[in-house]
């Protein structure tokens, strides 16, 4: 099985700092063709070729693009969430260190089928050099007419403002990023109203992630049919994958949906490193669940992933081989999310804490049944009542773990059956 | 750069505040924002000190409490974790005679541990100031140190 690199076509064959290599390379066409077409025409082919976003949680972006066109405010935002702060995820560092201006492109073609006019790129702290690269790019575009007034002869106008984050994860919350671009702590807010309505300033945004934005582009060359024809049913179009951890080719992989966890982790990633056994898989990140290598025939589309109760979209595939022990494993997870929770809500604050504490008995062995019980009632709340999806979904691993190593957690109890 | 220039270059609207915090802090040997500096920028930006403070508590990057010129940040999470055969943290640690946390006493390093730094495909990995060091074995983190310590 070999890789099919649409959206990623670019990257390594050009340079990314150079705007006339981007040109060279069929850059800014699509933009040419969606200004040539009527806003509502460029949501019907985002619609016919069923793209769904690229963070994780899989929302139809044209259902997003029609919310925001359809509001009437004169100001509106197109926001880029290229706040990769999950971990095991560096896609969109790869795209936007290795092909800036498609990510623009696809903003700017968003932007003129939803009537905004201002954008906002923002990137978290850590990204340094892709914090670099968007500004010259953005800088460049400016100069050469593909942003600001008037852009390629038309009455089109759209800026974009790079921003960048300081250290937080759950900024890349939709209304945790907003609250961020204020100028304030990134804690959520309270939906609805949602972005779409009420988001930056209190005007109409709309936010998707960079993969989102650079797939735009793409759909337009090709058409919405052609690119609903790549993938699966539910699921068109390529994913980026993020290959980690204990495999012998790490990196990023483009693969049409459908293809199954397995053959990325043996045909693009080599197998398991130093020819070790595969122990388990965490996918999408830390909110992600851990699978056992019996379930890595699963496909990967985002129907057979909702099985989790996750959004797990993201595109993290990290290999953990046998010398790794699960609950140590486990106890990093919470950890991250103890310390990266905004602490707005209870169940995210309080229950992160306590989760830390629990898998921390199982460690030493002084669980009982009912720490069993416990664990598994506290991050069924938690996924069920936290106010975002960071509170949500950093359960998803330990309800993974206690359904598919729950031998695992009864070898931890010294008498199981009282 | 002094603080008054900084404020200059960005426009007077309080959603200006983490750019200034974070050129600010890079500006100082110190790496941290201390209360008349918040004061300063609250009167600039027309908002109340208390939300100043809020972001400065928030954000990972931001210090309140002076810290080495140097920041050093390891990453501790699972990607990391997996391939680190042996142990980046203990390594930087044992080198520089400091536990995480801690600055050393010339003020030259403060060590951390950071959340991924999205170069898993590349680790185990450490950020320090805004530089990325990946790949890294116990032999070249005491080199990159060593370089930086001169």
């Amino acid at each position: 099985m070999s890789e099919l690199r649409i959206v990623t076509k670019r990257c390594g064959q050009i340079n990314p700092l150079s705007i006339d290599d981007f040109l060279a390379h069929e850059g800014y066409l699509a933009l040419e063709k969606a200004l040539a077409m009527t806003g509502p025409a460029v949501i019907d082919e985002v619609k016919t070729a069923y793209l769904r976003g690229r963070g994780g949680a899989g929302f139809p972006t044209a259902t997003k693009m029609m919310s925001l066109a359809v509001e009437s405010d004169p100001v509106k935002y197109v926001v880029c969430n290229g706040d990769e702060g999950e971990p095991g995820n560096f896609k969109d560092r790869y795209l936007m260190e290795n092909d800036p201006h498609m990510i623009l492109e696809g903003m700017a073609i968003v932007a003129h089928a939803t009537g905004a006019k201002n954008g906002f790129l923002y990137i978290r702290g850590e990204y340094d050099l892709a914090l670099k690269t968007m500004k010259w790019a953005v800088e460049q575009a400016r100069k050469r007419g593909y942003l600001g007034r008037q852009i390629l002869g038309t009455s089109f106008e759209f800026d974009v403002e790079v921003r960048s984050g300081a250290g937080s994860y759950v900024c890349g919350e939709e209304f945790a990023l907003i609250e961020s671009i204020e100028g304030k702590p990134g804690r959520t807010r309270v939906k609805p109203p949602f972005p779409t309505q009420k988001g930056i300033f209190g005007k109409p945004t709309s936010i998707s992630n960079v993969e989102t934005f650079a797939n735009v582009p793409v759909i337009l060359a090709m058409t919405g049919k052609e690119y609903a024809k790549i993938g699966t049913k539910s699921s068109t179009g390529t994913k980026l994958l993020c290959l980690s951890g204990n495999v012998r080719n790490r990196g990023v992989f483009e693969v049409p949906f459908g293809r199954s966890i397995r053959s990325v982790i043996d045909d693009l990633g080599g197998g398991a490193a130093g020819d070790r056994k595969i122990r388990m898989v965490q996918l999408g990140g830390a909110c992600g669940p851990i699978i056992p290598p019996f379930m890595l025939d699963m496909t990967i589309d985002y129907e057979r992933f909702e099985e989790f109760e996750s959004k797990t979209g993201a595109g993290a595939i990290i290999v953990i081989d046998d010398r790794f022990d699960l609950f140590q494993i486990l106890l990093r997870i919470v950890r991250f999310f103890a310390h990266e929770s905004c602490g707005k809500c209870v169940p995210c604050r309080e229950g992160n804490a306590q989760l830390e504490l629990m898998i921390a008995k199982f460690i030493d062995r002084r669980a009982t049944m009912a720490d069993l019980v416990s664990l598994e009632s506290l991050a069924r709340v938690m996924h069920q009542t936290s106010l975002c999806g960071l509170g949500q979904t950093c359960p998803t691993s330990i309800i993974a773990a206690l359904r598919y190593f729950r031998e695992d957690f009864l070898d931890r109890i010294e008498y199981p059956g009282l | 750069m002094p603080l008054k220039d900084i404020l200059g270059n960005h426009p007077r609207t309080p959603d200006s505040l983490i750019g200034i915090l974070l050129e600010l802090q890079a500006e100082k040997d110190r790496n941290c924002v201390t209360e008349e500096e918040a004061r300063e920028i609250a009167l600039h930006l027309g908002i109340t000190e208390s939300r100043v403070c809020a972001v400065l508590a928030f954000y990972s990057f931001f210090s309140t409490k002076p810290r080495g010129k140097h920041v050093i940040r390891v990453c501790k999470d699972v990607p990391c974790h997996v391939v680190d055969t042996f142990d980046v943290l203990r390594t930087v640690e044992d080198f520089l005679g400091v536990k995480a946390g801690e600055t050393t006493a010339n003020r030259k390093f403060t060590v951390e541990t950071t959340s991924c730094l999205g170069c898993c495909d590349k680790g185990p990995a450490m950020r320090i100031d805004g530089d990325l060091y990946v790949d890294l074995t116990a032999e070249r983190i005491r080199q990159i140190l060593a370089d930086i310590r001169g």
